[in-house]
């Protein structure tokens, strides 16, 4: 089932991931193995050299990865400690102060305590790819499924 | 003595330092606003730790401050979590350059709490001179 979830805001994804909302991350949709999320650039964004920082990129999908990993969990696995165990993330583009980035994070595959998964970040309005990523996430018991 | 570093990592929290050891440090409190849905650390900032740390091994090594505008535009980054952090741990991380070509840059950063590794990245920069 789909979930429109942009009406929540910042606000709702503070309480939903408190440092992706701490950063101004906007939820606006998940469903099981996919979510979608947003961020505006402010100044507050940027590295020593007026560009994005390439950590807020690292954040945007590794939250949106996260997001879409809620509800593969099973229900005997809430409470059980996980998180990203590795990333590997590609920058293609520069971003500056102002412009709109939407990232996307999609599970690929479900493989005992493990889940992999992509990301990518592109410019809301022209799609312009500014950035991807492989994820491995630990979030759950270790038996294969 | 604590340096500026850049606007996101002012953002965060962290604070630019040397300790008397070659090049600069960073050190960041992690807070309850730094942590996921499970209550630990967030991947982002660890991964923003990183690669302010091997930006800031590339400047020192050019002369240039923390707060400097740099030749370097990350184009690669690889990070293994190796342990998690939750509020009220101290992290601090460092980094140094493997190799640095007139077109590429090569460095590797690490995360500690204590003695622990918290997490290792390794980076590719491209390096843009006028």
């Amino acid at each position: 089932m789909t979930e429109n979830l942009s009406q929540l805001g910042i606000k709702g994804e503070a309480a939903r991931s408190p440092f992706s909302g701490f950063i101004g991350n906007v939820l606006e949709e998940r469903r099981p193995g996919y979510s979608r999320l947003s961020l505006k650039i402010e100044a507050r964004h940027l590295d020593s050299s007026g560009r994005l920082h390439p950590g807020v990129l690292a954040t945007m999908m590794d939250s949106a990865l996260g997001a879409a990993l809620r509800d593969v969990r099973r229900k005997d696995e809430e409470g059980i400690p996980g998180g990203t165990v590795a990333m590997d993330m590609m920058v293609l583009q520069v971003v500056r102060e102002g412009e709109e980035l939407v990232a996307e994070g999609r599970l690929l595959r479900r493989h005992g305590a493990l889940a992999f998964g992509e990301a990518e970040v592109k410019k809301r309005g022209d799609g312009t790819l500014v950035a991807c990523a492989y994820f491995v996430f630990a979030i759950g018991r270790g038996s294969p499924r | 003595m604590t340096e500026k570093g850049s606007a996101f990592l002012d953002l965060m929290g962290g604070e630019v330092f040397r300790d008397g050891s070659q090049g600069v440090k960073i050190r960041l409190t992690i807070e309850p606003h730094h942590t996921n849905p499970r209550g630990v650390m967030h991947g982002g900032v660890v991964a923003s730790l990183l690669d302010e740390a091997a930006a800031l091994a590339i400047k020192e090594l050019l002369g240039l401050r923390p707060q400097d505008s740099g030749p370097h535009l990350l184009v690669e980054m690889n990070v293994s979590f190796l342990a998690a952090a939750r509020p009220g741990d101290t992290l601090e991380a460092e980094a140094s350059v493997l190799r640095m070509g007139r077109r590429v840059a090569f460095a590797e950063a690490q995360v500690h709490r204590g003695k622990t590794l918290i997490a290792k990245g390794r980076f590719t920069f491209v390096m843009q001179h006028d």
